[in-house]
């Protein structure tokens, strides 16, 4: 017995300090990210702007442009690459992304029609989040309905034409945009930025996160499971097609929030995922709360950068893919626990 | 325990089998024996519900298959797929550890309990030092063992085997099949059925097993265990019988249903069933 809890201890406690240490990098970030900006502010004062107190100026500051900015960045960050992880793991290939199943094209599109018909924020993101459900319920009905055996195969399939006709759409309105005020804002917003985030628009992202989070915690055995093939899962006695659906549904709802919040920012949900696989493993128990913190951690400085590297705002897409475009390479190079 | 009846297989609305009947009771080891692409797999799956059936019903525990959850099936049929590479690194003990699933509620994690069953299976395999080890970076020898490993953690009555041996080396090959054997006969572990395909006639007598014969997703002969047979017979010979026109050595040449298309021969010229058949003929000539 005493055996059999040794090793058990010792491939736990690595995984709790590594969550711990990413906790605190998390939080020394996040303090650090308050301070920085054009308005520069000591950690003096972000202190005592956080308990309400001190310079009126860093009050503001902190609780208008900063929290929620970095709060935003920090969601968008952490929701992408919990639904990559999930994405990866559910489709069994390490090179799908959130946008695999269109949310991101669907989502696009949404908020394309939204800007074009001028209205106001809050219907902007509504409609980037219906267009992100809509796409994905279209590839998940037509792939019920298709009379396939490789099911995962036809999902991606259809996530892919689905995404080319949401991105043609997409570019007919950027052609009738009037190009002086909706086509600025159209680019921008397909290139994801959080510059205009206030703590009204990240309020209702938020709950539609926690909520898409739980169902990947609770199943996150099965999601496993799942990763070995339905065939297999279902020998196995999971009910593969239903939970399928459920974590699908989950990690679409996460993507399709935050995408409305910020806009289109590629390549977190691909990146992080391998990165936490490197450092964790493949077991979703840990490859999920580990995604979840790198990810937050990775786009709060992605989004630091954006705002302070220039004097004018760098999209948060192209930093993204700047930064994550040669990082995969290398991964891909490396590739020596990412994936078999 | 798991039964077939009047059973057709296949994909979509063509069978590529028909009236397929077969029973298999605890303790008992069947085989299908029949070349590639006979139906084997698909009957497996079928036979599991993993595959809609065309026509007819598979019965588990009485019980049509259709009418029963994963779990609960899980919980009766283990099943051994040919070794794979999984897209990930999972470590070999997790995945033997998914043979618990049937028996964890959804949202349930594997317990201590599960994690020392789980070695178990392992060190019964004799693999426990791959406990910690990638299973992506096993060999397909190694992915077998492991896969056995985790049908046996799954505690199931019936294990389900596609082509166990197909990856393995002779050494292999023997102790996996003197472990079915064992999972079939040993009175501790109250002899669960066992059905297994190959496509090797000399494993159905080192298991001393039922053979069923299929083709073109029929069985052709249901034959009845090769009594007492002794499994030493040299391998060569039962090798070069498989190929009896090729045959030098002398040994009897195997009888048309198997050495050749199975075609329209029947049961009624063949008294005995045709493995049975042919291991007699063989003992006489030899």
């Amino acid at each position: 017995m005493g055996q059999r809890t040794t090793p058990n201890v010792g491939l736990h406690r690595p995984g709790l300090t590594l969550t711990g240490g990413l906790i605190v990098a998390l939080v020394v970030l996040a303090f650090g990210a308050v301070m920085i900006g054009p308005y520069g502010l000591t950690p003096g004062q972000v202190v005592f702007a956080l308990f309400g107190q001190g310079d009126q100026q860093a009050q503001i500051v902190v609780w208008h442009i900063r929290l929620p900015r970095v709060g935003a960045a920090l969601l968008v960050g952490a929701a992408l690459a919990a639904s990559g992880a999930t994405y990866q793991a559910l489709f069994r290939n390490p090179l799908v992304s959130p946008d695999i199943l269109g949310v991101s094209a669907g989502a696009g599109l949404g908020a394309m029609a939204g800007i074009f018909l001028s209205l106001p924020v809050a219907a902007i993101q509504g409609a980037a989040f219906v267009g992100g459900m809509a796409a994905v319920g279209m590839v998940m009905l037509v792939g019920a309905m298709a009379r396939n055996t490789d099911r995962t195969l036809t999902l991606v399939l259809l996530g892919v034409v689905v995404g080319a006709l949401a991105g043609a759409m997409t570019s007919l309105l950027k052609v009738m945009a009037d190009p002086y005020d909706q086509l600025p804002a159209i680019t921008f917003w397909l290139l994801g930025s959080l510059a205009a985030i206030t703590t009204r628009d990240i309020l209702p992202a938020l709950p539609m996160v926690l909520v898409g989070l739980v169902p990947l915690a609770l199943l996150r055995w099965r999601i496993n499971v799942l990763s070995l093939g339905d065939e297999e899962a279902r020998a196995l006695g999971v009910e593969a097609g239903r939970t399928r659906l459920v974590v699908i549904a989950a990690a679409t709802l996460m993507t399709a929030s935050v995408t409305a919040l910020a806009g289109v920012v590629g390549w977190v949900g691909l990146v992080i995922p391998h990165i936490a696989r490197m450092l964790v493993g493949p077991g979703f128990g840990r490859l999920l709360p580990t995604s979840v913190l790198l990810g937050a951690g990775y786009l709060l400085l992605v989004d630091t950068l954006a705002r302070t590297i220039a004097a004018a705002e760098v999209p948060l897409g192209v930093l993204t893919a700047v930064i994550g475009a040669p990082f995969f390479v290398w991964l891909l190079a490396r590739g020596r626990r990412g994936w078999s | 325990m798991l039964e077939a009846r009047g059973l057709s297989i296949g994909y979509g609305k063509t069978p590529i089998g028909a009236g397929l009947n077969l029973a298999i009771k605890p303790g008992e080891i069947l085989c299908l024996l029949g070349p590639n692409d006979c139906g084997k797999t698909t009957l497996f799956c079928t036979l599991m519900g993993l595959l809609p059936a065309v026509d007819g019903t598979a019965l588990l525990g009485g019980k049509p298959i259709t009418t029963q959850t994963r779990a609960q099936i899980a919980r009766a049929i283990a099943y051994v797929p040919q070794a794979h590479a999984p897209p990930f690194p999972f470590e070999a003990l997790d995945v033997v550890l998914m043979g618990r699933t049937a028996r964890l509620g959804a949202f349930a994690q594997p317990s201590a309990t599960d994690r020392s069953l789980a070695h178990a299976a392992m060190a019964r395999m004799g693999i426990g030092a791959l406990a910690h080890r990638d299973y992506s970076r096993l060999s397909g020898g190694q992915r077998q063992l492991v896969l056995i490993a985790r049908a046996l953690a799954q505690d199931a009555p019936l294990i389900v085997m596609d082509e166990p041996t197909a990856s393995l080396d002779f050494g292999n090959q023997a102790q996996v099949l003197a472990q079915i054997e064992m999972l079939a006969r040993s009175a501790t572990t109250d002899g669960r059925g066992v059905i297994l395909s190959t496509h090797d006639p000399d494993q159905a007598f080192a298991l001393n097993a039922r053979v069923l014969l299929m083709h073109n997703g029929g069985v052709l002969a249901d034959g009845a265990r090769i009594a007492g047979a002794d499994r030493c017979q040299p391998k060569r010979r039962v090798w070069l019988g498989r190929h009896g026109r090729n045959n030098t050595l002398g040994a009897p040449r195997l009888p048309a249903v198997i050495g050749r298309p199975f075609g329209a021969r029947n049961r009624a010229d063949h008294p005995l069933s045709p493995v049975a058949a042919w291991y007699q003929s063989f003992r006489s000539g030899g």
